[in-house]
C-alpha cells in the first residue's frame, strides 16, 4: 500500500513538474512591464487604434486552422493550443495584448468562416468587448454558406445584431474566407443595410495564407467590388489589408485598392498584417504607394492581431518605422494611427 | 575532500536521476500525444460524365475548370456546404476523372465547373462576363464510379450560387 501511495505521488510529482515547464512556456512572451501608451515620432506622442483584431474559441475552430495555429508550438505539446486561444482571443486576453502593445483601442471582428478560420458570433463577441466597452468596439459579420436558403433569416439576425448589440460600430466580411464572390448580387443587401444603418463595412480583400481560403480574382480583387461601392455610396468600405496578396507574399491588388480609394469617397484601406514578418519585404513598397498617391487620409491602421503575444506591438513598431523612413508627417502618422478611425466611425478623438 | 564527495555524489545522481525521469516522462506525453496525428483515409472514385453548353456559346477548345467538393462537412455550427476536395481541367464534351475521396473530411460529392469562353484565365472580370458554371450533385453517392452531366449555363455563379439549392 505504501508503494503504490509512494508511486502515486512520484507520478503527482512529475505531473506537476510537467505543467510547470508547461506553464513556463506559456508564460514565456507575456513577461515584462506594460509600455506607456502611443508611440513617440518627433517628440510627439502619439495614440494608437488597431482596427483589426480576432476573437474567438477553441470549439468553434475547424480542425485545420486548429492545425495551423498550433504550428509555433512543438508536437507533443499542440494541446495548449485550446486554453491559449481561449485566452488570447477573448476580449481580457486582447485588452491584455493591446496593453502590452501601447494600443489605446481596438476593433474586434465577428466572423462566420466554418470553411477556414471558424466563427466568432455576433453575441459572444458583444460579450467580450463589453470587457472595456472605451477601448474595444465590435464589428459585426453574418453567416453567408447557405445563402439560397437562409438568406433572409441571417439578413434580420445581422440587421438586429447591428442595431441592438452594445458598440457593434461596423461589419466585418470576409469574401475569400466566407467563399462567396465580390461580385454576386444576391448579397448586395449587405451593403443597403451597412449604409442605412450608417456601419463601415472591414472588408477582407486578397488572399491569406489559411488553409482553405479561396485565391482566385473574384474573391480576392477589389475591383469586383467597384459595382458595389458605386450602388451604395452611402455604404463606407473599408478595404482589408489593402490588396496585399499574403498567399504570394506580393503587393498584388495594392494598387487597385489606392485607384478605388482614390476615386470614391466611400472607400478606406486598412493595412493588416502588412507590418508582420512575412511582409517585412514589401512593407517599405506598400508604405511608399501609400505616400505617393497621397491617400494618408485614407489608410486606418490594424493588423490582424492578436495570433501570438507581442504581435501587435512588433506590428506597431515595424508600421511605424516603415512610416518614418519614408518621410510620413506626423500629421500624416497621426491620421494613420488613430484620427481616420475616430472619423470614419465618428468617435471622439482618442487621447493619451 | 572524500567526505565533501560523499556528501554532493548523492545528491547529484539524485538531481542527474530526478531530472532524467522527468525528460523521459515529457517524452513519452510528447510521443503520446504525437502519435494521434496520421494520414488522411481515402477512397478511390472514378468519376465521369458530359459537360455540356447552351445552344449558340462558341466552346471549341476552350478550358473547362471542374472542381470537386463535398456536399457537407464537420458538424454543429461548424457544418456547412461544399467543402473543397480538389480540381482538374477539361473540355466541354466527355470527361472522366479518379481521384481520392478524403472520407473523413466530409460528406457527398459535388462536381462544379465554369467554362473560361475568353480564355483569360479568370470565371469572368467585373466588365466581361460571359464565363458559363454550373453543378451537379452525386446522388448515387458513395460510390466507387459515379457520373455527373454538368449543364454551364449560369454566368459568372461560383458553387454557392447552386447549393444548396433553395428549397421548392
Amino acid at each position: 500500500m505504501l508503494v503504490v501511495i509512494r508511486g502515486k505521488g512520484k507520478l503527482i510529482k512529475t505531473i506537476i513538474q510537467v505543467t510547470v515547464l508547461a506553464c513556463g512556456f506559456l508564460l514565456l512572451g507575456a513577461c515584462g512591464g506594460d509600455p506607456e501608451p502611443g508611440v513617440v515620432v518627433d517628440g510627439q506622442r502619439l495614440a494608437v487604434v488597431d482596427m483589426h483584431l480576432h476573437a474567438g474559441r477553441w470549439e468553434w475552430t475547424p480542425p485545420r486552422f486548429k492545425e495551423r495555429i498550433t504550428e509555433r508550438i512543438p508536437r507533443g505539446f499542440k494541446w495548449v493550443g485550446e486554453y491559449l486561444t481561449n485566452t488570447w482571443l477573448s476580449g481580457e486576453g486582447i485588452i491584455g495584448h493591446l496593453d502590452s502593445g501601447g494600443v489605446s483601442a481596438g476593433g474586434v471582428f465577428a466572423l462566420y468562416s466554418p470553411h477556414t478560420t471558424g466563427n466568432a458570433p455576433n453575441a459572444w463577441v458583444a460579450e467580450q468587448i463589453a470587457v472595456d466597452p472605451s477601448r474595444l468596439f465590435g464589428f459585426a459579420s453574418i453567416r453567408v454558406d447557405q445563402w439560397n436558403v437562409d438568406s433572409r433569416e441571417q439578413l434580420a439576425a445581422f440587421e438586429d445584431a447591428l442595431v441592438n448589440l452594445d458598440n457593434m460600430i461596423g461589419v466585418k466580411l470576409a469574401h475569400a474566407h466566407q467563399q462567396f464572390r465580390f461580385d454576386d448580387q444576391r448579397y448586395y443587401e449587405i451593403y443597403e443595410i451597412a449604409g442605412r444603418l450608417g456601419k463601415p463595412i472591414y472588408l477582407h480583400t486578397a488572399t491569406s495564407p489559411n488553409p482553405g481560403t479561396r485565391i482566385e480574382p473574384p474573391y480576392t480583387s477589389p475591383a469586383y467590388l467597384e459595382q458595389a461601392i458605386r450602388l451604395y455610396p452611402d455604404t463606407i468600405f473599408i478595404l482589408g489589408h489593402a490588396g496585399w496578396d499574403s498567399y504570394r507574399r506580393k503587393l498584388t491588388y495594392v494598387d487597385a485598392c489606392i485607384d478605388l480609394a482614390q476615386r470614391y469617397p466611400n472607400v478606406y484601406m486598412e493595412p493588416g498584417a502588412l507590418g508582420a514578418k512575412r511582409a517585412a519585404e514589401v512593407l517599405p513598397d506598400f508604405i511608399g504607394r501609400i505616400k505617393k498617391a497621397g491617400v494618408a487620409h485614407k489608410l486606418i491602421y490594424g493588423s490582424d492581431g492578436p495570433q501570438f503575444p507581442g504581435y501587435i506591438g512588433s506590428h506597431l513598431e515595424a508600421f511605424v518605422a516603415a512610416m518614418q523612413a519614408a518621410g510620413y508627417t506626423v500629421d500624416e502618422m497621426r491620421m494613420i494611427l488613430a484620427d481616420n478611425f475616430s472619423r470614419v466611425f465618428n468617435l471622439p478623438k482618442f487621447e493619451l | 575532500m572524500n567526505r565533501r564527495l560523499d556528501t554532493l555524489l548523492p545528491v547529484a545522481i539524485c538531481a542527474v536521476s530526478g531530472l532524467f525521469k522527468v525528460v523521459v516522462m515529457v517524452g513519452l506525453v510528447a510521443m503520446l500525444l504525437a502519435c494521434t496525428e496520421g494520414a488522411t483515409p481515402t477512397t478511390p472514385v472514378s468519376l465521369s460524365g458530359k459537360i455540356s453548353v447552351p445552344d449558340g456559346v462558341q466552346s471549341d477548345g476552350a478550358k473547362v475548370t471542374v472542381n470537386l467538393y463535398h456536399a457537407w462537412a464537420l458538424e454543429g455550427p461548424l457544418r456547412h456546404p461544399v467543402e473543397f476536395i480538389e480540381s482538374f481541367e477539361t473540355s466541354v464534351g466527355q470527361y472522366s476523372h479518379s481521384f481520392a475521396y478524403p472520407v473523413e473530411q466530409g460528406e457527398g460529392l459535388l462536381v462544379y465547373a465554369w467554362l473560361d469562353l475568353d480564355a483569360d484565365g479568370v470565371h469572368c472580370t467585373p466588365t466581361v462576363r460571359d464565363d458559363r458554371a454550373g453543378l451537379s450533385v452525386v446522388q448515387e453517392f458513395p460510390a466507387a464510379e459515379v457520373t455527373a452531366d454538368i449543364r454551364l449555363d449560369v454566368p459568372c455563379a461560383g458553387p454557392d450560387w447552386f447549393y444548396p439549392p433553395a428549397p421548392n
